[in-house]
């Protein structure tokens, strides 16, 4: 090993980041290398006028910080999964308008009303989550658990021959609307957010 | 709110990386930048290295792509002289204008441990590279400096 060798072993030293085997390897060199001696006494002088000499006040940005989080920095562009899902929504509305419409000329049961009523809650459901794609986590189970149900549901009522499966289609539509909110849900920067370390 | 307070405790650190690798006017803007493109990172962070380490690396790449910019601009005034950096005011201490003298990877290697207090371990992960490249930076920057001193005490004693 020469001296540069060794400097490398020295400066490890003064940051306490050298093995106690090298700690003995340096002192023993040391011992008969003044040039390396002198290297070691001029570093230390160095960087403790280096730190002396740096006392900087240093600004606290966190508010002005903070804000730049929630300031977009590219105008909303445009979001194919958001459109479609949001479209989704006003399909629901639309159905559900259909229904209400039933149900004042009379032509449809009070299952059919409350049918409508649900509708216009998931349309809206689907448009706020266009909206908001954080805040959709619930409404993704929702609106699972109801693909899974009525397409079940439609899966026995056809097999039984009690419904035709050309009507029953729309759920086909209902499940795919179900993978699309789940998407969007679990696309990442959807998140809200969370700091990656605990507490 | 938990957000607040790590960027209240972290900035320090951030803020004194930006002020030595690219200087004090431009430490403000820069550790903005840090943190929003932190905050835009967050979610793919998986935990493989410490928050602070994470972050200082994101610090490290602000500061590049800073310095970057810098050359460009002045590589497009080719012909003229290249001008002096600005000695003035903006805060420079003879602790700026030493560092400008080191190379920029010795420099990354000798902010993050000397005066950022990092280990060798996390300044290696901050920059990417071994423990045993870290190590040989900083020892080289000591050199560099020491030689940087000694040659402007030498010029100070013939002047």
């Amino acid at each position: 090993m020469d001296c540069q060798d060794f400097r490398v072993l020295i400066s490890a030293g003064l940051d306490g980041e050298a093995t106690p085997l090298e700690e003995a390897a340096v002192a023993e060199h040391l011992a008969t290398c003044a040039e390396c001696r002198r290297f070691e006494d001029e570093s230390r002088a160095v960087v403790t006028a280096m730190r002396v000499g740096e006392a900087p006040v240093v600004p606290d940005q966190t508010a002005a910080i903070l804000q730049s989080f929630d300031r977009p920095e590219v105008p909303l562009r445009v979001d194919i999964l958001r459109v479609l899902v949001g479209t989704m929504g006003l399909m629901r509305i639309v159905t559900a308008l259909g229904l209400f419409a039933d149900a004042f000329a009379g032509v449809s049961t009070h299952a059919g009303t409350e049918l409508a009523a649900m509708e216009v809650a998931i349309g809206i459901g689907l448009i706020f989550a266009a909206a908001r794609p954080a805040r959709s986590g619930a409404l993704v189970v929702v609106l699972t658990v109801l693909a899974l149900a009525t397409v079940l549901g439609a899966v026995a009522d056809v097999t039984a021959g009690r419904v035709d499966w050309a009507d029953e289609l729309i759920h086909v539509v209902d499940a795919a609307g179900a993978v699309l909110l789940w998407r969007l849900s679990t696309r990442p920067g959807s998140g809200s957010r969370r700091l990656p370390i605990t507490a | 709110m938990a957000l607040a307070s790590w960027i209240r405790r972290s900035q320090a650190d951030v803020w004194r990386l930006c002020a030595h690798l690219v200087d004090t006017a431009a430490a403000d803007d820069l550790t903005q930048e840090v943190y929003l493109r932190a905050h835009t990172a967050m979610d793919r962070f998986r935990g493989e290295s410490s928050v602070r380490t994470w972050l200082l690396a994101i610090a490290r790449n602000v500061c590049a792509d800073a310095v970057r910019r810098r050359q460009r601009g002045r590589r497009f005034r080719a012909g003229l002289p290249p001008p002096e950096p600005d000695r003035s005011d903006q805060g420079r201490t003879e602790v700026d204008d030493l560092l400008d003298r080191l190379d920029s990877d010795r420099r990354v290697a000798f902010v993050l441990t000397q005066m950022i207090g990092l280990s060798y371990a996390e300044a290696a992960e901050v920059c990417g590279c071994p423990v045993g490249t870290i190590r040989s930076r900083v020892a080289r920057a000591r050199a560099d400096l020491v030689d940087s001193i000694a040659a402007g005490d030498a010029g100070e004693m013939t002047s």
